[in-house]
């Protein structure tokens, strides 16, 4: 069974190319988008979906407030930080708010599949 | 004391006239007989010349001592031994008296002299101090005040005396210096208390005061120096210093933000570069999504310099000790700049010993990448780029050598400067900011280490650095 996956970003561009790589990719299928963290929270609890892609930089609420929110709902929910603020403070502090990994832009579609394994196969072996 | 010359000295006038009267008295007594009345009237000229002349006194006393004895001797007949006896004593006396007189005269002179004269060395000393001085009676009111003190309050000092000293304390800092007066009185208060002093046109200034009390009396010497210029330069630089943390932080703000903004149209176009791997193209398309990936890969580098930059000023950067081999690290660093070195055709010689070091390999790889892409980089093709590591006990040597276009020496010592260009004209070698020697210094200064450069213009460059094999883990600075 595919993993379904909601991509929360901003920018329509990265949505495009996430949604193309995960479709190329062939586990994945597309639940839905969000283009900021107050959405991102709605749609998960709407969708239920498998995995979450979340950009930190967002208008209205931001990633991490919407990783807070969302493992707060759900604290199983496996979450995947896409950003390009490279400084480890932040990835840090997403790690603390729950966030499971850590993906710098730019990155290609290997990183992307490798990052993804790793992850699955963290949540399989709990 | 001698008179002044050019002078009438009439002590010595008036001495010499009652010698002669005394000499001629005696004379005229003793021609009549009379020899025991006029010996005192001696002791007149002697305690003058002693009180004017000091031990000088003891000639006159000579002389008359002598015109006693001469005429005891000329108008005695028969002249007894008796007699010639007790003229002698009165002439030894005039003298012992003459002695004793100028003796304790001198003694009484010298000490007022020395009395006078360090009277003086204080007066000037408080009159031209550069410090407002005054002399404070009971704690209250001013007996005397110098120069520094008439400027400092704009009084004159016939003005300042009997005025009281609160009076040029401005009220709300009153209270708190009669409390430092009373405490040093007591000896406890510190040796100087700040307050607002208040001038005859009601300036006020801020002055840094000592109240000093005089030992056996009740007076007390306060010194005020006029400290406001120091404190409002001081104002001015805190606020400058506080403005330029101010731009600091915007500059570091505006670097993080602009590398997230930067990075962030990168993502698609390293991404779908990858896609496009994935695409069959034909070796024209090949060709060019290369270099699309080529240029993609050099902008994130120049993009994470300037992120390094930005941490390293807001003192960020942490050390994190791990225990690696050098001449690994130097491999795998050589190995990811091999399509640099292909494209140039360099030859690279590597002699480097299998150390073991404890430092922070990330750091030391962003060392060793960082100096042979400037080899690289400033070498012409066909160059040669030599890495020696030489092991010196406490620490490593590590060199990394080109012969590239070589820096003058008026650079040379300033290329470790972050943004220091050597060429920024239109003619320069593109593809550089200016920072990586720049995060190299950092990164070896955070090791505890060191970095220099030698070099000869059109020969090549050498540049070394040295860090400790045993690195302990800190935060900048």
């Amino acid at each position: 069974m595919k993993k379904r996956v909601l991509i929360v970003e901003d920018a329509a561009y990265m949505r495009e190319m996430l949604e193309e790589m995960l479709d190329q990719e062939g586990k994945y299928e597309i639940a839905g988008f969000a283009t900021n963290g107050e959405e991102a929270v709605a749609k998960y609890k709407e969708l239920k979906p498998d995995l979450v892609t979340m950009d930190l930089v967002m208008e209205v609420m931001d990633g991490i407030q919407a990783i807070k929110e969302i493992k707060k709902y759900d604290p199983e929910a496996l979450i995947l930080v896409i950003t390009a603020l490279g400084t480890p403070e932040y990835r840090d502090r997403a790690l603390e708010a729950g966030a499971d990994e850590y993906l710098w832009k730019p990155f290609t579609i290997k990183n992307l599949s490798e990052v993804l394994d790793k992850l699955l196969m963290k949540r399989e072996k709990r | 004391m001698t008179d002044k010359p050019g002078r009438v000295d009439y002590k010595l006038i008036i001495l010499l006239a009652l010698l002669l009267a005394c000499v001629l008295l005696s004379v005229l007594l003793a021609s009549m007989g009379k020899i025991a009345v006029y010996t005192h009237l001696f002791y007149i000229p002697i305690l003058l010349a002693g009180v004017w002349y000091k031990r000088r006194a003891i000639y006159p006393a000579l002389i008359l001592g002598t015109a006693h004895i001469f005429t005891t001797l000329f108008f005695f007949n028969p002249l007894s031994a008796t007699i010639l006896m007790e003229s002698g004593e009165r002439a030894g006396m005039l003298i012992v008296v003459a002695y004793v007189i100028g003796l304790v005269s001198e003694r009484c002179a010298t000490a007022q002299e020395e009395l006078r004269g360090a009277k003086e060395f204080y007066r000037v000393i408080f009159e031209y101090a550069l410090t407002a001085l005054c002399v404070i009676e009971d704690g209250e009111l001013i007996s005397l005040a110098n120069r520094e003190f008439e400027h400092l309050s704009g009084y004159s000092r016939d003005e300042i005396r009997g005025k009281k000293w609160v009076d040029f304390i401005a009220d709300e800092d009153r209270e708190r210096v009669r409390n430092y007066c009373e405490e040093r009185r007591r000896g406890g208060a510190p040796a100087c208390c700040l307050f607002r002093f208040v001038s005859r046109d009601g300036e006020v200034k801020i002055v840094n005061s000592c109240v000093e009390p005089i030992p056996g009396t009740n007076k007390c010497i306060a010194s005020l120096l006029d400290i406001t210029e120091l404190k409002n330069k001081e104002e001015e630089l805190r606020e400058t210093c506080e403005r330029l943390q101010e731009l600091d932080k915007m500059k570091r703000d505006f670097l993080n933000v602009a590398y997230h903004e930067m990075r962030s149209p990168l993502a698609p176009i390293v991404g779908y570069a990858s896609l496009l791997e994935r695409v069959k193209l034909d070796d024209k398309g090949r060709k060019y999504l290369a270099n699309i990936e080529k240029c993609a890969r050099e902008l994130e580098k120049m993009i994470n310099r300037m992120l390094e930059l930005a941490r390293l000023d807001g003192k960020k950067v942490e050390l994190i000790p791990s225990e690696f081999t050098i001449n690994r690290v130097v491999s795998e660093v050589v190995k990811s700049l091999e399509p640099e070195l292909r494209e140039k055709g360099h030859e690279i010689a590597i002699n480097v010993p299998e150390i073991v070091v404890q430092a922070d390999k990330q750091k030391v790889v962003a060392i060793f990448t960082n100096l042979l892409s400037n080899a690289i980089k400033y070498t012409p093709a066909g160059g040669r780029i030599e890495v020696n590591v030489e092991d010196r006990g406490e620490d490593i040597c590590a060199c990394v050598a080109d012969t590239g276009v070589g820096i003058a020496k008026e650079h040379l010592t300033r290329i470790f400067e972050r943004f220091y260009m050597v060429d920024t004209s239109l003619t320069r070698k593109s593809g550089s900011l200016g920072l990586g020697l720049a995060i190299v210094k950092e990164y070896v200064k955070l090791h505890g280490g060191r970095v220099w450069a030698t070099s000869e213009v059109g020969k090549g460059s050498k540049f070394f650095f040295s860090i400790p094999k045993r690195a302990r883990p800190r935060l900048k600075y």
